[in-house]
């Protein structure tokens, strides 16, 4: 009876380091599956950024946004490939920093009409998503 | 004589236009890294917009602290969450000086140049001075920096649990290239 015992305990205890184990190493993991907080048009979402920055922080840090807007710029050299969406403001736009671990686009003219999902961190002088993948 | 006057003054006019030079990035690199005896924690942003003014000196650093890029899920939740508490906190930001004069757009090549400022980390402003080698290439503007900030000082805070696998001092670099600001 008592051996029995010891060996659930033994087992539950092995499972649960196991589980510890696999929480530990997690890498921050694809978008791809998830599903977005919020949709919106990117220039809307820069809009807000621009009108209110702490309430827009309040209802977007971290959350999962998809913006659709028109390519302003890309840039896929580098460390950190991007691209840039417009948002009707002269200099600066949504910056999607794209997911390491998905093939980048080959081509993507300015002016084109994408859907980028990503999460996001705040705004400096472009408002900056993280981990995006085009949809 | 009159004209004499008006070509030095339009001269003049162009020169210092020249001289007031905006450089900037949007996608500067700050990576830091803590090494301690149990682990090294590292992250990388890629996401830092520079700005530089060769006319005043003005360099202004500004980053989104949940742009930083851990290779563990747990510990970008945990960097975030508990210590630099990135909700509250959004933003990590330095205003400094250099010396514009250190900086000749018109030679190629490396020059060390001191950066003084305040550095806002978590909410707290310190005062801090280091050095940062400026590489001039084709009138185009790199720049790499080194230094170590205290954790302590920033007003984050270890818990006891955790002090062996976070280091105290923490090394910081700044590895960014700067074009023109076109308006």
């Amino acid at each position: 009876m008592m051996k029995k015992a010891l060996l659930i305990i033994g087992l539950l205890g092995l499972l649960a380091l196991a589980y510890g184990l696999y929480e530990y190493q997690r890498p921050v993991g694809s978008l791809t599956n998830e599903v977005a907080n919020f949709s919106l048009p990117a220039s809307t979402f820069f809009q807000e950024f621009e009108a209110d920055e702490n309430a827009a922080n309040a209802k977007y840090l971290d959350k999962i946004i998809r913006v659709t807007g028109q390519v302003k710029g890309t840039d896929f050299e580098g460390d950190s490939p991007n691209i840039v969406l417009e948002t009707g403001d002269e200099m600066f736009g949504v910056v999607c920093q794209l997911d390491p671990t998905k093939a980048l686009p080959t081509q993507l003219a300015v002016g084109t009409t994408v859907n980028i999902k990503g999460n996001c961190t705040g705004k400096l002088m472009d408002v900056v998503l993280v981990n995006c993948i085009i949809e | 004589m009159k004209k004499l006057w008006i070509v030095s003054l339009l001269l003049l006019i162009n020169g210092s236009a020249l001289m007031a030079q905006k450089f900037f990035t949007r996608q500067g690199t700050i990576s830091f890294v803590s090494e301690s005896p149990l682990e090294k924690i590292e992250a990388k942003n890629h996401a830092v917009f520079a700005i530089l003014d060769l006319e005043t000196g003005n360099l202004q650093f500004s980053l989104l602290v949940k742009a930083f890029e851990f290779k563990k899920a747990l510990m970008q939740e945990h960097f975030n969450e508990n210590y630099m508490e990135s909700q509250k906190f959004p933003k990590a930001i330095f205003k400094g000086k250099i010396d514009p004069t250190l900086i000749d757009l018109s030679k190629d090549g490396p020059v060390t140049v001191p950066v003084e400022g305040l550095l806002t980390i978590h909410g707290v402003e310190k005062e801090i001075s280091t050095e940062a080698t400026f590489e001039i290439k084709d009138g185009e503007i790199s720049a790499k920096c080194s230094f170590e900030v205290q954790v302590a000082d920033y007003g984050i805070e270890i818990p006891s649990v955790v002090q062996e696998n976070i280091a105290k001092t923490v090394s910081i670099e700044v590895d960014i290239h700067l074009n023109p600001y076109q308006k």
